[in-house]
Parts: structure tokens; sequence; C-alpha cells
């Protein structure tokens, strides 16, 4: 392959006035043509070997060196058209009129089946109020607890993974409920932690007190803890001191398949209702 | 090339050496885009912020240590187009240099976070090493997004959160500066928004994005076993670089769940056990980011395994990420 090199000197011609001057409708046709090839034939990426210097700050897809399709009225349109200019409909005049004014309550009218996602809300969404199908969350220790041993002195004892969930593959959950409670002993002798993924939940990443009984869960502060697709929800304890402890606890909630995923948790969440 | 002011230059972008431009008359003149287009760095506020202590558990758990998300939040004068991000931290009660913590930014614009889970500092952003081989902190070498992002005030686009998680059972003080271009004139900033839907088609937008594993990596002693890293149904991802950081040495292997393809050889040792490949043949830091020398495209809903294998016969908690951009289709977004 073979490009040729914009050589912008060659388009220089005798003005009028006398002189030299710019031949501006050749370079901008050969400009065009040129940029088309370079499109369709190579384009640099990372790791590439760039044509030009690269500083920080650049952008690694310059138009000179990637020779990206050219936007009409765009910032590398040869024609010169104002770069604000709306670029020119693809159907005739009036009935791209039609069309822009008709569009919006089109839009609006099919919202659903065109999967348009606009806020048409009739329900609460997912993570406020479950959805039809929503799988329930309750996951609870069993009778005899979960044993935390001692540490010593006033070292703590050796966490213990109370509550393990796993958050399915697509789903998404939300955890709105929490009891968690000790033997008959102050339950400010355990440390609780929330973790998700090993990192700890914010406001519920120590916590050394009571926030609610197995039997009746209290609610956290809305909306609750987001489980984001294949995450670890963990619920651990420790003994703060030299005493064994036995620990009951409880979270409630639902999980949802969301039709389509961000990986950070965060979902279409009017597509999916 | 030609824009609306019908002058020759060799681009709107700011691009270094370039402030002069051929004009229709053949003559050299200043770039006009240089009015305005001016650098800017983007801070939190307060500019410093204090993350309390990480509680300790032990059997490896950590408890509490989570800021409050800070707010990084332009005026409303001019967009803003993030290039670099660079950090430092310090240890409140001694000053020592630190850089043991996380980060996860958040968008407050319909766009989601610019990273799957929360993800360490050293694999975001540049400013840990004043010579290779020390910790301590030093400008100039920030992370250079391989995609730059918009933030837009007219479009909602005004502020980010930040929320830092503290891995030290010390407090300690960290800054996070996120460097880039204001575009003081609304035409360059449209140009450049322009530019950016030619790449990618109308309507799609791309921004940076920092994948890492879905669940965090803590290898017990010589332990090997696989973590998942899904990428998003919403958008296709392109991962161009790639950073960690580890308490030891590791070996690794990135699979495709499709196909099974690995992007390695290392298959299977003497042994018949599996092998990969020594962590720094494939991660580099923030700083100096291992570059593949293609980079990989996938659509959307791809999922990836990240086998790692610890070789430091210690607990190792292992961060990856993979440094890359989104390219989005905006369902529900107005088309233009």
């Amino acid at each position: 392959m073979t490009t040729k090199p914009l050589v912008f000197d060659s388009y220089i011609i005798p003005a009028k006035g006398g002189g030299y001057t710019l031949d501006m409708h050749k370079v901008t046709e050969d400009y065009e043509r040129e940029m088309k090839l370079r499109a369709g034939l190579f384009g640099i990426g990372m790791g590439d070997l760039h044509t030009q210097e690269t500083s920080p700050g650049e952008r690694y897809w310059d138009s000179s060196r990637t020779g990206r399709a050219i936007v009409p009225g765009g910032a590398g349109d040869p024609t010169g058209r104002a770069v604000a200019e709306r670029p020119a409909p693809c159907l005739p005049p009036d009935l791209q009129k039609i069309i822009d004014c008709l569009c919006p309550a089109i839009e609006k009218a099919f919202a659903c089946a065109l999967d348009r996602c606009r806020p048409i809300i009739t329900r609460p969404p997912n993570w406020l109020a479950p959805p039809i199908t929503a799988v329930p969350i309750d996951l609870f220790t069993a009778g005899a607890g979960v044993a935390l041993p001692a540490g010593s002195g006033q070292t703590p004892g050796t966490a213990t993974a109370v509550l393990t969930l796993d958050v399915t593959d697509r789903f998404v959950g939300i955890i709105t409920h929490l009891g968690n409670e000790g033997e008959a002993v102050a339950s400010d002798d355990i440390r609780w932690s929330m973790q998700l993924n090993t990192a700890p939940v914010r406001y519920y990443g120590s916590v050394d007190t009571q926030l609610g009984e197995v039997t009746r869960p209290t609610e956290l502060a809305k909306p609750g803890i987001l489980l984001p697709t294949n995450s670890q929800f963990r619920l651990v304890a420790q003994a703060k001191a030299a005493t064994a402890h036995t620990a009951f606890a409880r979270i409630q909630g639902w999980m949802w398949a969301a039709r389509r995923l961000s990986a950070d948790g965060s979902f279409s969440e009017q597509c999916d209702i | 090339m030609l824009d609306g002011s019908g002058l020759i230059s060799s681009s709107f972008a700011p691009i270094r050496n370039r402030a002069y431009v051929v004009g229709k008359d053949g003559r050299i003149r200043l770039d006009p885009a240089k009015r305005h287009l001016k650098p800017y760095t983007l801070l939190t506020e307060d500019e410093s912020i204090t993350v309390a202590a990480n509680t300790d558990m032990t059997g490896g758990f950590a408890a509490g240590g989570v800021s409050d998300p800070a707010i990084m939040e332009i005026d409303g004068k001019a967009p803003f187009e993030a290039t670099t991000i660079s950090f430092h931290g310090r240890r409140t009660s001694t000053g020592a240099i630190n850089s043991q913590f996380t980060v996860k930014i958040m968008d407050p614009q319909s766009r989601p976070l610019l990273m799957n889970r929360e993800i360490h500092i050293r694999t975001l952003a540049g400013g840990f090493g004043s010579s290779l081989g020390t910790e301590a902190n030093a400008g100039g070498r920030p992370l250079i997004l391989p995609e730059t992002f918009f933030m837009d005030p007219d479009a909602g686009g005004r502020a980010l959160a930040v929320e830092f998680r503290n891995l030290n059972a010390f407090e300690i003080a960290v800054r996070i500066a996120i460097h880039g271009i204001r575009y003081t004139d609304f035409r360059a900033y449209e140009s450049a928004l322009r530019e950016r839907e030619a790449m990618f088609g109308r309507g799609r937008i791309a921004y940076p994005f920092f994948a890492t594993t879905d669940r965090h990596v803590r290898l017990t002693a010589s332990q090997a076993t696989t973590f998942d890293l899904r990428l998003s149904d919403d958008s296709d991802a392109e991962l161009m670089k790639l950073a960690r950081y580890s308490d030891g040495d590791f070996l690794s292997r990135i699979v495709e769940m499709d196909g099974q393809r690995a992007l390695d050889n290392a298959g299977a040792d003497a042994s018949g056990g599996q092998s990969g490949v020594f962590m720094d043949f494939m991660w580099g830091d923030s700083e100096f980011p291992f570059i593949p020398y293609e980079t990989a495209y996938y659509e959307r809903g791809t999922k990836l395994q990240v086998w790692l294998e610890d070789l430091s016969a210690a607990v190792n908690n292992v961060w990856v990420t993979a440094i890359g951009r989104k390219i989005r289709y905006p369902e529900g977004a107005p088309q233009r």
C-alpha cells in the first residue's frame, strides 16, 4: 500500500493579481480523497508506530493519523461549512421536517416497543420496590448461630463470615434489611462488617452495635446496599476481646434479572421494569 | 485541514507545537483555536481528602476506612475534556508518602461509573514514583487516559463524585487531580464532539473505563484460581493498557470465556498444572502501564477469565485493572 503524502506545495498556482496562491479547490479535493483512502486502509491505535510525535494529552486518534471519517460540517470537513451547522438530512426536506416534528410524539407513544428507555415510570424503580420477576433474599444463620472465636486480651478474635451471598450472574440485587445479634450478651462485644467483594460498605463497614434483631430486621437507609452482578456480599463478625461469642444474623432484600447490565452494577433500570 | 474558519490547521485539537497554521492566503498565522483551548486541572472539594483508618479485622478482613464521596465540580462556564489523572497521598500523623488506597469514580450524569468496582489508586493515576523503585510522589507522569471524556455543565456533566477507601490501619490524606482541556469556545467543543461522533457513529459515546475482576482477588499462599471479569452488556469495550498492584509476584492469564481462547501460549507446565505469564510481562502500573501491541476489542456482554497464581508463597492481594474505553450505544439518549 502506498500513500501519497500531502504536499501543499504542488497546489500553488499563479494568482490573478500576480504572485502565487493556493489552488484551494484542488487542495480540498485531494485532501478529501486522501483521507478516504487512509480511512479505508489503515488506522493507528495503541501500540502502533505513530507517524507523528505523541505528547501527553494528545489524542490517540488524531485525524491526521487515523484518517477517520469526516462529518459534514464537522471539524475535518474540507468544504469548510460552519461547524455548528446541522448535517444535511438524508431524506427530502419536507419529509425530514415532518419526521422531526412527529418523532418525539411517536417515540413517546411507542417508548416501550421501541425500547427507548424513556422515563415513563408507572411504579417505583426496581431498587425501591421489587419487580414481579424478583427473587427474594432472606438469608439467616442456622439455629445454632455462628461461633466467633475468642481473642486474647484486647486483641480481637478471628473474623468469621457469618452470612455470604453470591449474586447470580446477570442479576442485580439490593439488601434492605439487617438483623444482627449475639447470644445473650451485649452486642457491642462483637464487631460486624458488611462487605461487598471484601470492601467494607460505607457506614456498615465497622459496626459494634446491634442494628436489628433476627426476628425483626431493621431497615437500612434507603435505597439499601446495591449488589452488582457477580459480586459477593459478606457479613463478617469477630469477637472484640477475650470472650467467645455466637453470632446470629439475617439479611433481606431481593435480586432481579436485568436485561442490560453495566459491569459496575448500574443498569438500564427503565428498560428492566 | 480546513475548519469552519477557512484556515488550514492540523487539527482543532491542542497538539503541542501546533500553535501556527497556514491560512488561505498561504501565510502562517496563529491557530485561532489557541485562544479558547486552555489546560485545566480539576480537583476535589476539599482539595485534600482525609480518609479514616481501616480497622483491621483478623483473617484478612478489613472494616471501615471508606470516605464520604468527594465532589469534583467544574463551574458552569465551559466544558472540560479530561485527559490525564494524578494523585498524591500521605500518612497524616507522620507525613510519610502513602499510596495504599482504592478509589471509585462516579459520574452523576446518566453515564455509569468509570470503573466496575473500586480499583487500586496505582492502577488509576500516576504520581507515586519520582524515580524507579522508590515510592515517592511526583507530578509529570500522570496516567494518560486511553480515551478522553467530556464534562459539559450544560448537559448535566458538571461534577464527578469520588470515593476513597483506605487500605492502611492509620489515617491518610489523599489528593487526586484530573487534568485536561477547557473549551472556552463552544464551537471548538462542538467540533470536538462531532469528531467523537465521527469516530463511533451517531449518538454513540466513548469514555475511558477501568475494568477489574468482578470480585477482589486475594490469593492464599501459592493459590491458583480463576476470576471472572464481565464486560458490561450496554457497551463494547476496548482494552488498551494493563496495570496492576500486588503484594507479591504472580502469574496470570486472560482467557476469553467464549471459545476459551487464551491470550498467551502459557498453557500447562511440566507437571501438567496450569501455567501463566509472569506479571511484569502482562501488567504494568498506571504510570508505566503495559501496552499490548494490539488492543483487545470485546463486544458487549463478553466475559473474560483472569487466571492468577501466587508466586510469593504468602497471602497476595492482587489488583489488576485493564484500562481502556467503552463505546456505548445510548438507548434512550436523544439521537442528534
